[in-house]
């Protein structure tokens, strides 16, 4: 009951109007970064990272939060009424929500789409806030070897889960530490891989290194004018959620909600996964499977309800553990730290008023965005067809403005530039960006914790398995580095017992 | 070149990298005492870099890799000349300023993007090229106070 109140006393605290046009301006943002190929959330907020934190405390998560969940709203009107999803968690829809368009039902999948993404925003804000006070108090009886131990195994997760190739993964994990390890040593002293350059003394900057890596690296890949789509018609009057269609698909509904939520709040896994459970789930228990596909209501339901779930469920690692589980809430954490705030438990002790007004924005952004999305759908349709050349350029200079503002130099603009060819590479090669960016920004706190813990321990390394919640970690890790080489194995073995019952 | 020779080249080249970075971290110091030195956890990475790219290197070579479509050459261009183009932003705007750089830029990168004369194009590039850093300057000069570069005509 208490988490309610000062969840009530939040909602208060956001309505303030510098926190209100933060929201709205994040959310304005995010439709229209869900509702643009190749800009996903993830390079959305990248981008808009400097610009936020310049607005200072509240406002600024709020505007960077609101780009991130706006753009689970923004994604489904494209994938609805040109067949082409704006972002990734947005491809379920198009199954069912473009042929609907077709049949000229456009009208009814985008209500459909709106309701869904505010009933799971609803379940997973409620999630949001009444896990993770518990969460966070479980939290603060974590010394820093359990941190240490559950940074390690939040990182193994994200490596091993984020992409088709977990070698890959772990390299491009061990290259962010890296890179966080680039200036002046924080206990020692000595200065590191800085090769004489006074720009480097200081670290590099872990925003301008997510500015370039998703930012750019984005812009990059969709550099193609082509939009092959055709504009499907629909009325404005048809665009309302109709009462009939959100009683009938209910259970989607719900089952979409708490699907994303479950999968969103694990490291690694993201918003895409979370849709493409809660629709598989959503025909496997449907009396009418055969419909799915070819413009059912409830395949737009779950998937929807699904994205908005996971979006708000994937930030509680980030606010109560200070692990972002996901490229947007790394970004995110970047933003914390830049406004000298440390996510974790202890945040909701030091910083609760923060913590519940930056919750209250999301309730408040969640309902603006049922409004905003309805009547902006026919802008939001036609921003696909503002040419790339124009439109990019734009981005391109808010991204020059927004770095410079970061500490008032252009050298970060050459490091966002490098990051931003060198995610490219990786990203043509497999290997995934967050585990880069997650070990740039968690790479000097775990190299801090472990090397703090070993000078009072005198070098012992046993002390990391004394204490049972973190041994119990440390074997979670394992496992979780082992699966893949598991899973391979077993594949293969089953492989061969295939091969030899049908020679036998 | 092709994606999977990229990927044999980047494996190799990580090879060597993570050998670099094992060195230095010795060069930092490795252990003092008994306990870890600055050098301690760039051996620790260095090693794990090495290692897992030579696993790499042996997947590209024995062609177990299975990658998606490299990048067309003519994107290949496009984005050359757009890095080259924020280089020049970095280059020249302690000596014209952020705006007027950042209009030349959009100028530029419309026309890398989108590589046409047509008068069409150019009035909407053009007006959106000298307008949006007017309002960049505004917003981050003005409203958030951040030191913008400045250069002629106080832009």
């Amino acid at each position: 009951m208490e988490v309610f109140v000062l969840l009530f006393e939040g909602v208060v605290q956001a309505a303030s109007p510098t926190t209100l046009l933060a929201t709205l301006f994040g959310v304005i943002i995010g439709l229209l970064i869900g509702a643009l190929p190749g800009l996903g959330p993830s390079a959305g907020v990248a981008i808009m990272l400097p610009v936020a934190i310049s607005l200072g405390g509240v406002p600024a998560l709020a505007c960077l939060a609101g780009i991130y969940y706006g753009s689970m709203f923004g994604g489904a009107v494209t994938s609805i009424l040109l067949g082409i999803p704006g972002d990734p968690p947005s491809v379920m829809t198009v199954m069912d929500g473009y042929p609907m368009a077709k049949n000229g039902e456009a009208g009814r999948a985008l209500g459909m789409s709106v309701f869904a993404s505010f009933i799971g925003g609803l379940i997973g804000l409620f999630g949001l806030v009444t896990l993770s006070v518990p969460i966070a108090s479980a939290a603060l009886a974590f010394g820093p070897t359990e941190m240490t131990a559950l940074m390690i195994f939040a990182l193994s997760l994200v490596s091993v889960l984020g992409g088709r190739n977990a070698i890959k993964g772990f390299v491009a994990l061990a290259l962010g530490f890296w890179v966080g390890m680039i200036g002046l040593d924080p206990i020692a002293g000595p200065i590191r891989f800085t090769w004489g350059s006074m720009d480097l003394f200081d670290g590099v900057d872990f925003s301008v290194v997510a500015v370039g890596l998703f930012g750019l690296t984005a812009m990059f890949l969709s550099l193609n004018e082509n939009v092959t789509g055709r504009l499907q018609k629909f009325k404005f009057s048809s665009l309302f959620p109709r009462i009939k269609d959100a009683i009938a698909a209910r259970i989607d509904l719900v089952q979409g909600s708490i699907t994303g939520f479950f999968v969103g709040v694990l490291p690694g896994i993201g918003a895409t996964a979370a849709t493409m459970m809660a629709y598989a789930t959503s025909k496997r228990m449907s009396k009418t499977p055969e419909k799915y596909g070819t413009g059912h209501i409830h395949g737009i339901a779950a998937p929807e309800a699904a994205n908005n779930s996971a979006s708000y469920a994937s930030m509680i690692p980030l606010f109560t553990l200070g692990i972002p589980g996901s490229a947007t809430t790394a970004v995110m954490m970047a933003g914390l730290l830049m406004l000298g705030l440390q996510p974790g438990p202890l945040l909701f002790v030091n910083n609760g008023d923060f913590i519940w007004a930056v919750f209250g924005s999301f309730w408040i952004g969640n309902v603006m965005l049922v409004f905003l999305t309805l009547l902006l759908t026919p802008f939001l349709a036609s921003i696909l067809f503002i040419a790339v050349a124009i439109l990019y350029p734009i981005v391109f200079a808010i991204i020059a403005f927004g770095v410079f503002a970061i500490d008032y130099s252009m050298s970060g603009l050459m490091i966002a530039l490098v990051a931003g060819v060198v995610g490219l590479v990786l990203l043509k090669l497999d290997y995934p960006p967050v585990p880069l960016v997650l070990g740039l920004i968690l790479g000097p706190m775990l190299e801090r914790n472990i090397r703090r813990t070993m000078i009072q321990s005198e070098g012992n390394l046993l002390v990391f398995i004394e204490r049972p919640i973190a041994l119990v970690l440390f074997i979670m890790t394992l496992l979780v580095i082992a699966w893949p080489m598991v899973r391979k194995m077993m594949g293969k073995r089953s492989n061969a017992l295939l091969e030899d019952s049908n020679s036998g | 070149m092709s994606i999977t020779r990229v990927d044999q080249l980047v494996a190799l080249v990580l090879v060597f990298f993570g050998f670099y970075i094992i060195w230095s971290g010795f060069d930092y110091g490795y252990m003092r005492g008994t306990t870890p030195g600055p050098g301690f956890f760039p051996v620790l990475i260095g090693s794990v870099i090495s290692c897992l790219s030579a696993f790499n290197l042996y997947r590209a070579l024995a062609g177990t890799e299975k990658l998606s479509s490299g990048i067309a050459s003519g994107d290949i261009v496009k984005i050359a000349l757009i890095c080259l183009a924020i280089a020049a932003v970095i280059l020249v705007t302690p000596f014209i300023g952020l705006t007027l750089a950042v209009m030349a830029f959009m100028v530029a990168t419309g026309l890398i993007i989108r590589p046409s004369l047509k008068p069409g194009f150019l009035a909407k590039l053009i007006p959106v090229a000298l307008l949006f850093p007017l309002f960049l300057r505004l917003a981050f000069g003005v409203w958030l106070r951040i030191p913008v570069p400045t250069g002629p005509f106080g832009l």
